[in-house]
Protein backbone atom coordinates (compact mmCIF):
# COMPACT_ATOMS: atom_id res chain seq x y z
CA UNK A 1 0.00 0.00 0.00
CA UNK A 2 1.32 3.45 -0.91
CA UNK A 3 1.99 6.29 1.49
CA UNK A 4 0.36 9.68 1.36
CA UNK A 5 1.37 12.99 2.92
CA UNK A 6 -1.40 14.60 4.97
CA UNK A 7 -1.25 17.96 6.73
CA UNK A 8 -3.52 18.14 9.80
CA UNK A 9 -4.73 21.32 11.54
CA UNK A 10 -5.90 21.74 15.14
CA UNK A 11 -4.16 18.73 16.66
CA UNK A 12 -4.27 18.97 20.45
CA UNK A 13 -0.83 20.27 21.50
CA UNK A 14 -0.67 18.17 24.69
CA UNK A 15 -1.69 14.99 22.87
CA UNK A 16 0.84 15.67 20.10
CA UNK A 17 3.69 16.17 22.60
CA UNK A 18 2.82 12.96 24.42
CA UNK A 19 2.61 11.02 21.15
CA UNK A 20 5.99 12.47 20.11
CA UNK A 21 7.55 11.50 23.45
CA UNK A 22 6.13 7.96 23.38
CA UNK A 23 7.09 7.47 19.75
CA UNK A 24 10.66 8.49 20.63
CA UNK A 25 10.69 6.00 23.49
CA UNK A 26 9.55 3.23 21.12
CA UNK A 27 11.99 4.33 18.43
CA UNK A 28 9.27 5.02 15.86
CA UNK A 29 8.23 8.20 14.04
CA UNK A 30 5.11 10.20 14.91
CA UNK A 31 3.68 9.20 11.51
CA UNK A 32 4.10 5.52 12.36
CA UNK A 33 2.39 6.09 15.73
CA UNK A 34 -0.51 7.91 14.02
CA UNK A 35 -0.87 5.06 11.48
CA UNK A 36 -1.00 2.52 14.32
CA UNK A 37 -3.61 4.57 16.22
CA UNK A 38 -5.77 5.01 13.10
CA UNK A 39 -5.65 1.28 12.31
CA UNK A 40 -6.84 0.50 15.86
CA UNK A 41 -9.61 3.12 15.60
CA UNK A 42 -10.86 1.58 12.33
CA UNK A 43 -11.26 -1.79 14.06
CA UNK A 44 -13.83 -0.39 16.52
CA UNK A 45 -17.48 -1.07 15.72
CA UNK A 46 -19.52 1.71 14.18
CA UNK A 47 -22.45 2.79 16.32
CA UNK A 48 -25.08 2.37 13.61
CA UNK A 49 -25.70 -1.28 12.95
CA UNK A 50 -27.89 -2.46 10.07
CA UNK A 51 -30.79 -4.58 11.29
CA UNK A 52 -33.15 -6.80 9.29
CA UNK A 53 -36.64 -5.33 8.78
CA UNK A 54 -39.30 -6.86 11.01
CA UNK A 55 -42.88 -5.56 10.71
CA UNK A 56 -44.03 -6.86 14.09
CA UNK A 57 -41.03 -5.28 15.83
CA UNK A 58 -41.59 -2.01 13.95
CA UNK A 59 -45.20 -1.99 15.10
CA UNK A 60 -44.17 -2.76 18.70
CA UNK A 61 -41.73 0.15 18.55
CA UNK A 62 -44.41 2.57 17.28
CA UNK A 63 -46.98 1.43 19.84
CA UNK A 64 -44.48 1.58 22.70
CA UNK A 65 -43.46 5.13 21.78
CA UNK A 66 -47.12 6.19 21.53
CA UNK A 67 -48.00 4.63 24.89
CA UNK A 68 -44.91 6.16 26.50
CA UNK A 69 -45.91 9.63 25.30
CA UNK A 70 -49.40 9.05 26.72
CA UNK A 71 -47.83 8.27 30.11
CA UNK A 72 -48.59 4.53 30.04
CA UNK A 73 -46.09 2.07 31.49
CA UNK A 74 -45.72 -1.72 31.47
CA UNK A 75 -45.52 -3.98 28.41
CA UNK A 76 -47.14 -4.33 24.99
CA UNK A 77 -47.71 -7.73 23.44
CA UNK A 78 -48.05 -7.62 19.64
CA UNK A 79 -49.34 -10.80 18.00
CA UNK A 80 -50.37 -9.42 14.60
CA UNK A 81 -50.66 -6.13 12.74
CA UNK A 82 -54.17 -5.64 14.12
CA UNK A 83 -53.89 -7.28 17.51
CA UNK A 84 -51.97 -6.01 20.53
CA UNK A 85 -52.46 -5.96 24.29
CA UNK A 86 -51.19 -4.04 27.33
CA UNK A 87 -49.82 -5.87 30.37
CA UNK A 88 -48.23 -4.78 33.65
CA UNK A 89 -45.55 -7.45 34.03
CA UNK A 90 -43.60 -9.98 31.96
CA UNK A 91 -45.41 -12.79 33.81
CA UNK A 92 -48.74 -11.28 32.76
CA UNK A 93 -47.48 -11.12 29.14
CA UNK A 94 -46.57 -14.81 29.24
CA UNK A 95 -49.97 -15.79 30.70
CA UNK A 96 -51.70 -13.80 27.96
CA UNK A 97 -49.60 -15.34 25.16
CA UNK A 98 -50.25 -18.78 26.63
CA UNK A 99 -54.00 -18.12 26.50
CA UNK A 100 -53.84 -16.76 22.93
CA UNK A 101 -51.68 -19.70 21.87
CA UNK A 102 -54.15 -22.24 23.22
CA UNK A 103 -57.16 -20.45 21.73
CA UNK A 104 -55.89 -19.24 18.38
CA UNK A 105 -52.61 -21.03 17.85
CA UNK A 106 -50.70 -17.81 17.30
CA UNK A 107 -47.33 -18.44 15.71
CA UNK A 108 -45.38 -15.45 16.95
CA UNK A 109 -45.52 -12.59 19.40
CA UNK A 110 -43.36 -9.63 20.37
CA UNK A 111 -43.16 -8.36 23.92
CA UNK A 112 -42.04 -4.75 24.26
CA UNK A 113 -41.52 -2.77 27.42
CA UNK A 114 -43.07 0.70 27.27
CA UNK A 115 -39.97 2.85 27.55
CA UNK A 116 -37.47 4.40 25.16
CA UNK A 117 -35.31 1.74 23.54
CA UNK A 118 -31.63 1.73 24.43
CA UNK A 119 -28.76 -0.01 22.68
CA UNK A 120 -27.32 -2.57 25.12
CA UNK A 121 -24.11 -4.55 24.89
CA UNK A 122 -23.55 -7.93 26.46
CA UNK A 123 -20.16 -8.57 28.04
CA UNK A 124 -18.77 -11.89 26.79
CA UNK A 125 -15.82 -13.37 28.56
CA UNK A 126 -14.34 -15.54 25.87
CA UNK A 127 -14.14 -12.91 23.13
CA UNK A 128 -14.51 -14.89 19.92
CA UNK A 129 -13.69 -18.31 21.38
CA UNK A 130 -17.29 -19.32 22.09
CA UNK A 131 -18.39 -18.95 18.47
CA UNK A 132 -15.66 -21.12 16.96
CA UNK B 1 -29.35 -29.29 47.90
CA UNK B 2 -26.10 -30.23 46.19
CA UNK B 3 -25.43 -31.66 42.78
CA UNK B 4 -22.30 -32.66 40.95
CA UNK B 5 -21.45 -32.60 37.28
CA UNK B 6 -18.37 -33.66 35.33
CA UNK B 7 -16.49 -31.18 33.17
CA UNK B 8 -16.87 -31.42 29.41
CA UNK B 9 -13.66 -33.25 28.50
CA UNK B 10 -14.26 -32.97 24.74
CA UNK B 11 -12.76 -29.48 24.93
CA UNK B 12 -9.11 -28.78 25.70
CA UNK B 13 -8.58 -27.96 28.50
CA UNK B 14 -11.80 -29.47 29.96
CA UNK B 15 -14.61 -26.97 30.64
CA UNK B 16 -17.04 -26.80 33.59
CA UNK B 17 -20.63 -27.32 32.45
CA UNK B 18 -24.07 -27.48 34.01
CA UNK B 19 -26.99 -29.44 32.62
CA UNK B 20 -30.14 -27.35 32.79
CA UNK B 21 -33.62 -27.65 31.33
CA UNK B 22 -34.98 -24.81 29.23
CA UNK B 23 -38.75 -24.58 28.90
CA UNK B 24 -40.85 -22.43 26.60
CA UNK B 25 -43.35 -20.95 29.10
CA UNK B 26 -46.11 -20.72 26.47
CA UNK B 27 -46.27 -24.25 25.03
CA UNK B 28 -44.08 -26.11 27.55
CA UNK B 29 -41.75 -27.43 24.84
CA UNK B 30 -38.52 -28.18 26.64
CA UNK B 31 -35.03 -29.50 26.22
CA UNK B 32 -32.01 -30.32 28.36
CA UNK B 33 -28.78 -28.55 27.54
CA UNK B 34 -25.21 -28.71 28.81
CA UNK B 35 -24.31 -25.06 29.21
CA UNK B 36 -20.73 -23.85 29.60
CA UNK B 37 -20.13 -21.97 32.84
CA UNK B 38 -18.89 -18.55 31.72
CA UNK B 39 -18.21 -16.12 34.55
CA UNK B 40 -17.07 -13.57 31.95
CA UNK B 41 -20.61 -13.44 30.51
CA UNK B 42 -22.60 -10.74 32.31
CA UNK B 43 -26.11 -11.90 31.43
CA UNK B 44 -28.22 -15.03 32.04
CA UNK B 45 -28.11 -17.58 29.24
CA UNK B 46 -26.82 -17.34 25.69
CA UNK B 47 -28.23 -19.93 23.30
CA UNK B 48 -27.27 -20.98 19.78
CA UNK B 49 -29.79 -20.05 17.07
CA UNK B 50 -31.06 -23.67 16.68
CA UNK B 51 -32.96 -23.38 20.00
CA UNK B 52 -35.05 -20.48 18.66
CA UNK B 53 -36.77 -22.86 16.20
CA UNK B 54 -36.54 -26.00 18.31
CA UNK B 55 -38.33 -24.47 21.32
CA UNK B 56 -40.62 -22.14 19.29
CA UNK B 57 -39.11 -19.13 21.04
CA UNK B 58 -40.63 -16.77 18.44
CA UNK B 59 -43.64 -16.98 20.78
CA UNK B 60 -41.83 -15.25 23.62
CA UNK B 61 -39.57 -12.81 21.78
CA UNK B 62 -38.85 -9.46 23.44
CA UNK B 63 -38.17 -6.36 21.36
CA UNK B 64 -34.78 -5.19 22.63
CA UNK B 65 -31.58 -3.97 20.96
CA UNK B 66 -28.96 -6.28 22.45
CA UNK B 67 -25.52 -6.78 20.92
CA UNK B 68 -22.58 -9.01 21.77
CA UNK B 69 -19.16 -7.58 21.05
CA UNK B 70 -16.51 -10.17 20.26
CA UNK B 71 -12.91 -9.26 20.92
CA UNK B 72 -13.98 -5.61 21.25
CA UNK B 73 -14.49 -5.43 17.50
CA UNK B 74 -17.23 -7.57 15.98
CA UNK B 75 -20.84 -6.63 16.96
CA UNK B 76 -23.57 -9.28 16.66
CA UNK B 77 -27.26 -8.62 17.22
CA UNK B 78 -28.95 -10.97 19.67
CA UNK B 79 -32.61 -11.92 20.01
CA UNK B 80 -34.09 -11.70 23.50
CA UNK B 81 -36.58 -14.40 24.51
CA UNK B 82 -38.36 -15.44 27.71
CA UNK B 83 -37.77 -18.98 28.99
CA UNK B 84 -37.93 -20.95 32.20
CA UNK B 85 -34.70 -22.50 33.33
CA UNK B 86 -34.83 -25.49 35.64
CA UNK B 87 -32.05 -27.04 37.66
CA UNK B 88 -32.79 -29.70 40.23
CA UNK B 89 -35.94 -28.09 41.66
CA UNK B 90 -34.82 -24.53 40.98
CA UNK B 91 -37.09 -22.86 38.41
CA UNK B 92 -36.97 -19.28 37.21
CA UNK B 93 -38.50 -17.21 34.41
CA UNK B 94 -35.64 -15.37 32.73
CA UNK B 95 -34.68 -13.35 29.69
CA UNK B 96 -32.30 -15.45 27.59
CA UNK B 97 -30.43 -14.42 24.43
CA UNK B 98 -30.12 -16.10 21.04
CA UNK B 99 -26.80 -15.71 19.25
CA UNK B 100 -26.68 -16.43 15.48
CA UNK B 101 -23.12 -17.81 15.45
CA UNK B 102 -22.81 -19.39 18.86
CA UNK B 103 -21.89 -23.09 18.98
CA UNK B 104 -22.38 -23.90 22.66
CA UNK B 105 -24.83 -22.52 25.26
CA UNK B 106 -23.25 -20.24 27.87
CA UNK B 107 -24.49 -19.71 31.41
CA UNK B 108 -23.59 -16.24 32.70
CA UNK B 109 -23.19 -14.46 36.01
CA UNK B 110 -26.83 -13.32 36.30
CA UNK B 111 -27.74 -16.99 36.87
CA UNK B 112 -24.49 -18.32 38.38
CA UNK B 113 -24.65 -15.70 41.15
CA UNK B 114 -27.82 -17.37 42.47
CA UNK B 115 -25.91 -20.52 43.49
CA UNK B 116 -22.85 -21.65 45.38
CA UNK B 117 -20.54 -22.98 42.73
CA UNK B 118 -17.34 -24.91 43.39
CA UNK B 119 -15.01 -25.71 40.52
CA UNK B 120 -13.03 -28.79 41.52
CA UNK B 121 -10.53 -28.49 38.70
CA UNK B 122 -8.32 -31.39 39.75
CA UNK B 123 -11.31 -33.73 39.91
CA UNK B 124 -12.88 -32.16 36.77
CA UNK B 125 -16.14 -31.80 38.68
CA UNK B 126 -18.51 -28.89 39.34
CA UNK B 127 -20.36 -28.86 42.64
CA UNK B 128 -23.51 -26.75 42.77
CA UNK B 129 -25.40 -25.88 45.89
CA UNK B 130 -28.83 -24.36 45.45
CA UNK B 131 -29.73 -22.37 48.58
Amino acid sequence: MGKRNVFLRNIDEKVYLEVKARAALLGITVSEAVNMALREWLKKPITKIEVKKDDLRDLAEKLANKCYEEGKRGYIVVVSEKEHYLCDTIEECIDLIKKLYSEKKIKRSIIREIKPKALKFVELGGGGIEII
Amino acid sequence: MKLFEHYDTSSTPPTPVLTITIVNPVNNVQTKIRAYIDTGFSETLLLPEEYYEKLYLMLTEVDEDYYAIHGGIFPTQLKTVIVYIELNGFKKLIKAYIHPYLKKPLLGRSILNMFYLYLKGLEKTVEVEIP
